[in-house]
């Protein structure tokens, strides 16, 4: 089988040419770099968030907005309600820095406890919504089989409902509209994204040796969910749940201005750009600051969404 | 493919029944009497609401009940709505304008967010992509009401140079500002999603062996990167169709007009909840629809799934 | 061994070219390569010469992070990322290419320079048929002639790099194509511009041995009649060896060596060509083999061959083992059975270590899955120490488990990343309730010591190990129930030569200490020859050849296992050239 080959004398440049050894030496085989401290993945991704200008941006956004949503009286010593139709549209004064409504509201003070509705409802129903769309997205995932055909089905009959009109004609109907019920049902339509992401994540992950690992080892299909296969799929949840907050805060915002909503009785940013829309032509500046307020806190959760996107994804980390 | 086709329509029909019958649940269970509500605070005669129940069927048993709704949907006879017009007649007036709305709002978003989402994927990193992203950012953060209004009121009221409503016989030119409204959102969204697709396609295996082959940069860039840069964003665009029709309820409202959305929007503060089902069955088809066109259009781009 | 084949004359050299052939064709000199990141910069290649003649085949060996690869690529600007070239130059032809202006290098490749890539899955664009990416080629490098006679000449192209109906071939996407065939469309797309050079990197590793030497083959043959330069990548130094006339030896980014292949391997004068010589499996299976024939014992007919231990019982005994997968169709209904292990037997003796060989699709993973009790036989049975695995009730299938472990191949994936290091080796002590806190943590030290890393790596996490020492935890936390039986289903073939050599050194001490038994699953014929006992040869599900290592090689009694030893690369070296 070995074929005598011809073998030519080296031609020039070609001559056998050994490199003196380097300073270092070869150094061992594969040896263990214990220079710096242990770090596992998510204070990792910790170090990279706290590199980015925008996640200190986005983080002061948030914790303003709420602080403000949690103690609106820490930031102005009127009530959203101390209104004196005297006032009406009156322009900004001491005491009084972005001025009055129509109804001669305090313009600022109204600003700032708007902020709850929209941070509570954000909040509520993202906090449902992960509940849900995680259990039903990793049940259907990890077990597949019949659990998944069945709730996969679920998933794509609440998917072809759009939220905005769902929540529409629910919410038209509707006799109770608290923050509550807003949230609810923002959370009934709006699951089936993060349970679809859940379920193709845990599906690859899933698949992992560590996975299989962990079965030859005689640990349970729960266990092995919880311990293993869930927290490896957090990362795309928590990036989606991030942005999710800021559109149900858009949701609410759209419900409310719709006069469905949250009613004229909860002070909302929503309900005041409906309100300051009836003014829009004598005043448009009315509307600049709820609708600022709310632009504000959707931007904070949305840059925050990127940031975290960008940390958690080791693909783009490498670079 | 024809086997895909078959088997994508027929999981359509579980799909189509349960949103039916969970909107139409949603709206003949939930707590309150409609009819009495109809006639403001005194309410209607107790016999005109008994007629009013009868003609609805809203004395019959629930399932009853949404199954003659279901045989009105595939007969095309939706009844008539309390003030005796016939709904399919409703529906029919306000479809076209919202059509239309929505068409040139994803003709805009697909143009624009492809175009800046292209150049700003091959330059990661740089100035421009820096700028189109916090613009980007700026734009989902701002709801769609507000971002109307103040296109409304600047470029209507201020500068005139658009029409400030649409009203009775929307043409062109006044729908649009609406639509350029009703799709910034999705235009932000668009572009997004082509940057980062750009961006990850630049650096796959098989766009090196094509600048291997001594392609142009230009052709590298058109056939490989951009095409198949193209499949999630073209998936994303057919599902948007259906959401755009769904989600013009406000930007009819600000610019006032008779589309789907205001016909809806009428048909709830009136109460009139066969109208209302009605109206959200035909969009939550369109919807169905719309991302059926997004599985083929998908099967169409990607080899891969055609013959999986 | 030569194939026919018609070699299509394309747009053939102008006879006025004639080069003369002890001029160099590429020229490197004193080049470095540097990219961006975080940290800064980082030098990927430093001071590299490389002399390529016309017509000659030279390769580059290194492991991974070598820089063989990028300085390979750097000749035809396609450094990814922020890779730039900082220093030195590359003549080719006689002109300078460092600092072309981007036109001019477009021009070069594909017409003078063709690349045949590494991953033959991810190289073809999945949208465009595969005609259309070879027309591309040719369109791109100015063939003159119609569309009919384009078609023509890419089912030539296609023809020439043995796809066979190659018409049909043409117009299919790459998903319809199987790995080798994907590769010889890559290969038709290098060579479809008749380049002077082709630059292969890594052309074959993705592929199963056999077609790899097919390719191999195929691809010699075709730039020796095409008179094309060849330069390899690789890491196997046994296949450059045996590919190339002249080797060039990388190490952190330096060239450490250089000169005649067979001089190389014979004589190897820097202390990193010689660690690779002796620790290259295909050289080192060969070197055994050479003394085998002479009637030596070679000093790596490793002591850890089970000749002391009485072999007396055998741990695992798998009998008649068959796995059927129902396979869903396209068409609602026409779903297919699927036989991955058919009728499959074999006995593990205690203290010893068997190998599963095959190719992908073999179906040696799933009789490994067998055995390790995670997939339940279509028919057949396992039985583990003399009781039938299937006969356990929950509680006994519980203990049975901590007697038989496995350690994968993947070794970014057998560690979950977010268990620190120490957690992954105490789980399994956790689960099944040995000892205290304390003990754990003993134990855990103690497994660390065995596995041979410091004791300070249990605070860390995986992301800040190199492949090696994953692998090397992954068989800690096998070992921490004390096993009778490991499974290693590929568990060094993703590693570097250097660290895959250690590892089965780790592997035999082990077994020498504890007396273990090993499963060895693998597709790598060249391992199985410095560490298993027997060998169990499977293809297409079923059990081909089973017999003692010795007797598979010397006297190979099935056609195919002949067609696997021939394709180990080095097969072809003789004794004389094989340095000890």
């Amino acid at each position: 089988m070995p074929e005598n080959r011809y073998v030519p004398a080296p031609r020039p440049g070609q001559e056998h040419f050994t490199a003196p050894v380097d300073e270092g030496g070869l150094g061992a085989v594969d040896a263990v770099d214990t220079s710096d401290a242990p770090s596992s993945f998510w204070r990792e991704s910790w170090r990279e968030m706290r590199r980015r200008p925008m996640f200190w941006a986005a983080a002061t956004i948030i914790l303003v907005v709420v602080t403000v949503a949690a103690f609106p009286g820490l930031f102005t010593s009127l009530g959203p309600r101390q209104c004196d139709l005297a006032m009406s549209l009156q322009g900004p004064q001491p005491g009084h820095p972005f001025g009055f409504d129509f109804q001669g509201c305090d313009i600022y003070s109204r600003t700032m406890y708007g902020a709850r509705a929209s941070v509570l409802v954000g909040v509520l129903a993202t906090t449902m919504v992960i509940v849900l769309g995680t259990s039903i997205g990793a049940v259907a995932g990890y077990y597949g089989g019949w659990f998944d055909t069945i709730l996969s089905r679920i998933t794509d009959i609440f998917f072809a409902v759009p939220l905005v009109l769902a929540a529409i004609v629910v919410m038209s109907v509707s006799t109770n509209r608290t923050s509550f019920t807003v949230a609810l049902v923002l959370a009934l339509f709006g699951w089936t994204s993060i349970a679809r992401i859940t379920r193709g994540t845990v599906m690859s992950v899933k698949n992992n040796e560590f996975v299989t690992a962990a079965k030859s080892l005689g640990m349970g299909r729960g266990a092995i969910l919880l311990r293993h296969v869930l927290p490896n799929a957090a990362a795309p949840i928590i990036v989606y749940a991030t942005v999710a907050l800021g559109t149900f805060i858009v949701a609410e915002a759209t419900l409310s201005f719709l006069g469905i909503g949250l009613p004229p009785s909860v002070v909302s940013w929503g309900g005041d750009i409906s309100k300051a829309q009836n003014s829009i032509r004598v005043a448009p500046e009315i509307l600049f600051y709820p609708a600022g307020g709310l632009a504000l806190t959707v931007l904070g959760f949305i840059m925050m969404g990127d940031v975290v996107r960008d940390a958690l994804d080791p693909k783009a980390r490498k670079r | 493919m024809l086997w895909y086709l078959g088997r994508r329509l027929l999981q359509l029909i579980p799909v189509f029944l349960g949103a039916t019958l969970l909107l139409y649940a949603l709206v003949f269970l939930l707590p309150g009497d409609p009819v009495a509500a109809l006639g403001g605070e005194r309410g209607l005669p107790e016999a005109v609401q008994e007629q009013i129940r009868q003609r609805y069927n809203l004395d019959e048993p629930f399932l009853v009940q949404y199954l003659l709704f279901l045989q009105g949907v595939f007969t095309l006879d939706f009844g008539v709505d309390f003030r005796g017009r016939e709904i399919l007649d409703v529906i029919a007036g306000a479809l076209p304008v919202t059509f239309q709305l929505a068409v040139m709002a994803l003709v805009f978003e697909a143009i624009l967010g492809i175009g800046f989402g292209l150049l700003a994927g091959m330059r990661k990193g740089g100035w421009f992509d820096g700028s189109v992203l916090v613009m980007s950012l700026f734009v989902i953060a701002v709801p769609t009401f507000v971002i109307g209004f103040v296109l409304q009121f600047v470029v209507g009221v201020q500068l005139g140079w658009l029409p400030v409503t649409a009203g009775r016989d929307p043409n062109f030119r006044s729908l649009l500002m609406p639509a350029i409204v009703l799709g910034a959102v999705s235009f932000a969204y668009v572009l997004r999603l082509t940057r980062t697709s750009v961006a990850e396609n630049l650096s796959a295996d098989y766009v090196r062996t094509a600048r291997a082959k001594g392609l142009r940069r230009s052709q590298v860039t058109g056939r490989h990167v951009l095409r198949n840069s193209l499949i999630p964003v073209v998936t994303f665009l057919g599902a948007d169709l259906g959401n755009l029709m769904a989600g013009a309820i406000v930007t009819e409202g600000i610019f006032n007009i008779n589309g789907v959305g205001g016909t809806l929007f009428d048909a709830i503060t009136r109460g009139e909840n066969v109208t209302v089902v009605s109206l959200t069955t035909v969009l939550v088809i369109i919807y169905i629809i719309a991302n059926l066109v997004v599985d083929l259009l998908y099967a169409a781009l990607d080899p891969r799934i055609r013959y999986a | 061994m030569t194939t026919q084949f018609p070699v299509t004359s394309g747009s053939p050299s102008a006879p006025g070219e004639t080069r003369r052939v002890d001029e160099p064709l590429l020229e490197i000199r004193d080049l470095a390569v540097s990219f961006t990141t975080v940290a800064g910069e980082v030098q990927a290649v430093r001071g590299a010469d490389l002399t390529v003649y016309p017509g000659q085949s030279v390769a580059i060996v290194g492991e991974s992070g070598s820089g063989k690869s990028t300085l390979a690529h750097s000749v035809i600007d396609l450094l990814p990322g922020t890779g730039k070239v900082t220093g030195g130059s590359i003549v080719f032809d006689g002109r300078e290419l460092v600092g072309l202006d981007r036109r001019e290098i477009e021009a070069m490749r594909g017409r003078d320079i063709g690349l045949v890539p590494q991953d033959p899955m991810s190289n073809l664009n999945p949208v465009w048929r595969i005609g259309t990416q070879i027309e591309e080629a040719l369109k791109a490098n100015g063939f003159q002639g119609g569309k009919a006679e384009r078609k023509e000449r890419v089912a030539g192209l296609l023809a020439e790099a043995g796809l066979p109906d190659a018409q049909r071939r043409a117009r299919q996407y790459p998903h319809e194509f199987s790995g080798g065939m994907r590769q010889r469309s890559l290969i038709a797309i290098g060579l479809a511009a008749r380049p002077k050079l082709l630059i292969a990197d890594e052309p074959t590793s993705a592929l199963d041995v056999t077609v790899q030497r097919q390719i191999l083959d195929h691809l010699e043959v075709l730039t020796r009649e095409l008179g094309t330069a060849v330069l390899f990548i690789t890491h196997d130094l046994g296949l450059a060896a045996e590919r190339a006339e002249h080797l060039v030896v990388m190490f952190k980014g330096r060239v450490v060596e250089s000169g005649p292949a067979r001089q190389i391997l014979a004589d190897p004068k820097h202390p990193y060509t010689q660690r690779l010589v002796s620790s290259a499996p295909s050289l080192a299976s060969r070197r055994i083999q050479v003394a085998h024939e002479q009637g030596e014992e070679s000093k790596e007919l490793l002591a850890h061959h089970a000749d002391g231990v009485a072999r007396s019982t055998d741990v695992v005994v798998a009998r008649n083992l068959t796995k059927v997968f129902q396979i869903r169709g396209a068409r609602p209904g026409a779903s297919t059975d699927f036989t991955a292990v058919d009728d499959v037997s074999f006995t593990l003796g205690r203290g010893s270590t068997l190998a599963l060989v095959g190719e992908s699709g073999s179906g040696k993973s799933t009789a490994a899955n067998m055995v390790l009790g995670l997939l339940e036989p279509t028919s057949g049975s396992v039985e583990f120490d003399g009781v039938d695995v299937a006969s356990l009730d929950a509680k006994e299938l519980f203990a049975f488990r901590r007697r038989i472990q496995p350690v994968f191949q993947n070794p970014y994936g057998s560690l979950d990343p977010l268990f620190s290091i120490y957690r992954s080796i105490e789980e399994p002590l956790r689960l099944h309730k040995v000892g205290g806190k304390k003990q754990r943590e003993a134990r855990v030290r103690e497994l660390l010591d065995m596995v041979a890393l410091p004791q300070s790596a249990m605070r860390r996490f995986p992301n800040e190990l190199s492949g090696g020492q994953r692998q090397r935890i992954a068989i800690a936390r096998a070992l921490a129930l004390k096993p009778e039986v490991i499974v290693l289903d590929e568990a060094v073939s993703a590693l570097d030569v250097l660290v895959q050599a250690q590892i089965l050194e780790l592997l035999g001490d082990l077994q020498d200490e504890l007396g273990l038994s090993y499963l060895f699953i693998t597709h790598d014929l060249a391992v199985v020859r410095q560490i298993a006992d027997s060998v169990v040869v499977m293809q297409n599900g079923k059990v081909v050849e089973h017999a003692a290592t010795d007797e598979v090689f010397d006297n190979p009694r099935e056609q195919y296992t002949r067609d696997l030893l021939a394709a180990i690369p080095g097969a072809r070296l003789e004794g004389a050239e094989l340095a000890g």
